[in-house]
């Protein structure tokens, strides 16, 4: 298979050599889905078919003749972005029709997600998936029921692609801002009963040896957004024992109303204080994130829900993972350099300086 | 800047009313300074704090031996056999009975440097040639023991034997008998001499093993490392381990019933002697005895602390429990695969997670050299502490017989009241009066000393040692205080905060977290061995420390708390690898925790909730 010429993919075809097909995060989902991890299924639209539909759409001439009239006024004037992202996104990309050949592709692979999942206008997350990793600058939609309204968050989430931070984003970095092919991924949603991020190693001193999580109740964007003081819970990533559990009172979770609409709503008072997973949870979601930091070889940020419509230990479910961003990426100065082949002059070095007691 | 916290002085520690005049039971040297304004200066700037790790009870006179002993030994394989670059020895004071040590720095930073080219040289030998001078050190200890073994301490006869003249020996008993005292003394200080031999290298080798694997998991625990470094075969669990294959053997040749009816062993005994499988029975146990029922009902370190030889139902009792879980279905081996499977996948595990070249070459050399050294660590306290102390505590009973012969003690257990150089003399007045045949100064002088110095020791036991006095010191680097005692910023501030708090407001006691888990349960405080039968299952064992013989005990309780100890103290080895929570080193559990209480215990925190 052709995998550039692919409009739409189904996610497991994809693996992590494919950035450049439908962007990262689906050629990580593709990649998990691979490697037997317990993330939702779906699909992918590919940076393809965002230029298809810009092309085609004639959507991408219009932006390119907005861009270019008002080039000197950007760089000078940081303001003018909300005002021009706002109208390229309104004005611009959500007013055109997605191109009725792919329009019918996503028909057949939406009906053919509803099928596995066995249920009829199954909820999808869209999200976004840049071909390179610029977290949070674009958006994400979830929730989203029936074919209408998921190609009409298509659309938004390639919007998103000109909202005002990821066209700053690549203005200050040289990049084209008028050009960013997006992928976007269509994944059937989990019924989050707590969400939460796990880091593979200590967020706080980089340790290798640690696994970190933090949750709360319902679904994952109250953590992001600072809502809820979350619970955190610390384990030995070789022995997989709980070193550390911190249960915060955890005022507010956000929820989908009847109409899947996400809500903000209190947590029932018995609640608030009752850590989010179980010690089994825990446990088996820190065998995930050992799993998943092995396959890539390295120390991985993941986001996780656990389903409340699936039973233990199918209930929990993987939604995202890259590569640790902070720790990953320090270079950090060998303990060893001091002195190095002598364990002897090591030993001596060391009881040199001694134990700090104060 | 940080207002430096101080314990109170050590000379403002006051006295125990009726117990004046007490620093004569022991060598001046151990009593804080009154006539030196230099030393005195010293030593309240000294961080001192009491080691109820080796002593939970007030010292005897006599069973200040072994402290003078490591007095010594430690301090001179510190200071100057290995050259340890920053530290020197560890000094020793006595307050009210209780003994209190303190850590000596070298200051100068030239000294130092000069220190480090002698410690790489020596220490690189130990290190490098360890198991073949520990196959020496066996060799050595073997005969030392063996030589106490064969001495014969006996009465001075009435007229001396004829060989005496007719071999041309020109010399008495009498003398013999003098000289004999002081070998056996000698014989004490050597056996100590050898303990030091290669503890402090293996110490110092874990105590930086530890330092450089926290640099890089800054989150590891200790209990992850020892775990990485520890033994497998340790002889210490051997004499249990005899027990278990004894109790194995009855129910194989079907005699467990024989066992099982008798209240003592002799029952026992008299019952199997009847049968052939019987006596396969009683010579498999004579084969079990030696040595290893030389291992001490406490830690060895007390007169008191007797042998299984001397406390042949306490063995004999285990059996018969290891019996019962036996035919209850239950298993009664030690997890020794278990164990060895964990080792090599942390070892295998935390190697793998460290990715620069270096460090992991670094930390693989480091471990290999505390794993080296690590089967000395835990295996030396047999030899030295249970079999030859077991071996020298009754050679000076039978010295003690002499002295109740001769109207000096009422009791053999009288002569633990003297201190050796004090017993030295007693001696020399029994020999000359039994020269000279005139009655000796001995019992009217000692009687009354002995009886008074009974009260003192029992007034002493009412008086609760403060954890320490002194200052606190910015950095320790002598390795015994680290890892054995367990000295770190937490714990100094814990008793710094206690020290502040009435015991019977304590809510909260903050240990060293030396084995995993956590478990709620009912305390029992133990005070000593013959008390560990009141334990019952899943109680939480509380001590000020715990010893090797308490093994069988770990197999019921649920969880293990002592006041003293470190990583590498024996219930903390033995919670890992049983799977209980431990919180050691609380300085204050069994004097703040009462029996019946409910409590907490979180092994991974190393924290004790009192719950109401």
């Amino acid at each position: 298979m052709d995998k550039d010429k692919c409009l739409i993919i189904w996610l497991h075809e994809l693996n992590k050599d494919d950035p450049m097909v439908a962007g990262k995060k689906c050629c990580h989902l593709g990649e998990m889905l691979q490697a037997k991890l317990p993330v939702p299924p779906g699909f992918a639209l590919t940076l393809k078919a965002y230029e298809t539909f810009l092309q085609d759409s004639g959507a991408k001439k219009i932006i390119l003749g907005i861009l270019e009239k008002h080039k000197h006024e950007l760089v000078n004037d940081l303001s003018k972005f909300d005002e021009i992202s706002s109208y390229i996104m309104n004005e611009v990309i959500l007013n055109k029709e997605m191109p009725a050949e792919l329009k019918e592709t996503v028909d057949i692979y939406y009906k053919q997600l509803c099928d596995t999942c066995g249920c009829v206008d199954a909820p999808v997350a869209v999200r976004s998936s840049g071909p390179v990793s610029m977290p949070g600058q674009f958006d994400t939609f979830l929730n989203i029921r029936g074919y209408d309204n998921l190609v009409q968050n298509i659309i938004k989430v390639w919007a998103s692609s000109f909202n005002a931070r990821s066209m700053a984003y690549r203005l200050q970095h040289n990049m084209a801002v008028e050009n960013s092919p997006i992928g976007v991924a269509v994944l059937k949603m989990a019924n989050a009963r707590s969400s939460g991020v796990m880091f593979t190693l200590d967020p706080i001193n980089g340790d290798p040896s640690r696994i970190f999580i933090e949750g709360s109740w319902g679904l994952g964007e109250s953590l992001v957004s600072g809502q809820v003081n979350p619970d955190k819970f610390v384990l030995d990533k070789v022995t997989l024992e709980i070193k550390q559990k911190t249960i915060c009172d955890k005022a507010v979770e956000l929820v989908r109303n009847p109409q899947g609409n996400v809500i903000t709503r209190d947590v029932p008072p018995e609640k608030r204080e009752v850590a989010c997973l179980s010690d089994r949870e825990i446990l088996e979601l820190a065998r995930i994130g050992k799993h998943i930091e092995k396959h890539y070889g390295v120390a991985q940020d993941i986001e996780w829900a656990i389903d409340e419509d699936l039973i233990f230990p199918h209930n929990i479910i993987i939604l995202q993972t890259r590569q640790e961003s902070i720790w990953t990426k320090k270079t950090k100065e060998p303990v060893s350099s001091a002195v190095k082949g002598n364990p002897t002059e090591f030993i001596a070095r060391g009881l040199m300086q001694g134990i700090k007691l104060q | 800047m940080t207002k430096k916290r101080s314990f109170s002085s050590p000379h403002d520690v006051p006295q125990v009313p009726g117990t004046e005049g007490w620093e004569r039971m022991y060598p001046y040297y151990y009593t804080f300074t009154t006539e030196d304004k230099e030393m005195q200066d010293y030593e309240n700037k000294a961080f001192w704090y009491y080691d109820g790790l080796h002593y939970p009870e007030p010292m005897y006179p006599f069973d200040l031996l072994w402290d003078e002993a490591w007095y010594m030994a430690l301090s001179q394989n510190n200071s100057r056999i290995f050259s340890i670059p920053a530290s020197m020895g560890i000094d020793h004071r006595i307050i009210n009975g209780y003994l209190y040590i303190s850590p000596v720095g070298v200051d100068d930073p030239v000294v130092i440097e000069q220190r480090v080219a002698d410690f790489m040289k020596r220490a690189g030998h130990y290190y490098q040639n360890w198991d073949q001078l520990y196959g020496q050190w066996k060799d050595k200890v073997n005969d030392l023991i063996k030589t106490v073994e064969n001495m014969e301490i006996k009465d001075l006869p009435e007229l001396e034997d004829e060989s005496v003249v007719f071999e041309g020996k020109g010399m008495s008993s009498g003398f013999e008998l003098v000289r004999k005292y002081n070998e056996l003394i000698n014989y004490g200080l050597e056996a100590w001499q050898y303990h030091f031999e290669f503890l402090n290298l293996g110490y110092a080798a874990y105590v930086i093993l530890a330092d450089f694997s926290k640099k890089i998991f800054p989150g590891m625990d200790d209990r992850t490392l020892a775990k990485m470094v520890g033994g497998v075969d340790v002889i210490l669990f051997k004499p249990d381990e005899n027990l278990r294959e004894l109790a194995k053997l009855a129910i194989k040749l079907g005699v467990q019933d024989q066992i099982k009816k008798a209240e003592k062993l002799d029952d026992a005994l008299t019952a199997l002697k009847g049968s052939e499988k019987g006596q396969q029975w009683i010579d498999a146990f004579e084969d079990a005895k030696y040595p290893w029922f030389f291992m001490s009902t406490g830690t060895g370190w007390y007169h008191d602390h007797w042998t299984w030889f001397d406390k042949i139902e306490i063995p004999f009792n285990n059996i018969k429990n290891y019996i019962d879980m036996l035919e209850k279905g239950e298993t009664i081996d030690r997890p020794v695969e278990k164990v060895k499977e964990t080792k090599k996948q942390l070892v295998e595990e935390y190697t793998a997670l460290i990715d620069n070249e270096d460090d992991k070459a670094q930390f693989q050399q480091l471990l290999a050299v505390a794993q080296t050294c690590f089967p000395y660590v835990e295996d030396h306290n047999f030899y030295i502490e249970h079999w030859f102390h077991g071996v020298f505590w009754n050679k000076m009973r039978e010295l003690g017989k002499i002295f109740v012969n001769h109207g000096f003690f009422n009791d053999v257990e009288e002569i633990w009241y003297l201190n050796r150089y004090e017993l030295e003399q007693a001696l020399y007045d029994l020999v000359t009066s039994w020269a000279t045949g005139v009655k000796p100064r001995g019992p009217s002088y000692w009687r009354a000393e002995i009886d008074w110095r009974k009260d003192v020791i029992e007034k002493f036991r009412q008086f609760s040692p403060p954890p320490a006095v002194g200052q606190t010191p910015e950095v320790v680097n002598e390795p015994f205080t680290i890892m054995l005692w367990g000295i770190t910023t937490e714990s100094v501030n814990q008793w710094l905060d206690a020290s502040s708090i009435a015991p019977e407001d304590i809510t909260e006691l903050k240990g060293f977290p030396a084995s995993s888990g956590s478990v709620e349960g009912i305390a029992r405080v133990i005070r000593s061995p013959e008390q560990l039968h009141e334990l019952q299952d899943g109680e939480i064992l509380i001590a000020s420390t715990t010893s090797p013989s308490w093994t069988p005990v770990f197999n019921k309780i649920g969880a293990a708390i002592t006041d003293v100890g470190g990583i590498m103290s024996h219930a903390a080895i033995v919670c890992r690898e049983y799977g209980l929570p431990a919180v050691v080193g609380t300085g204050l559990a069994s004097s703040t925790i009462k029996t019946g209480q409910k409590l907490r215990v979180d092994g991974d925190k190393g924290l004790i909730t009192l719950l109401k």
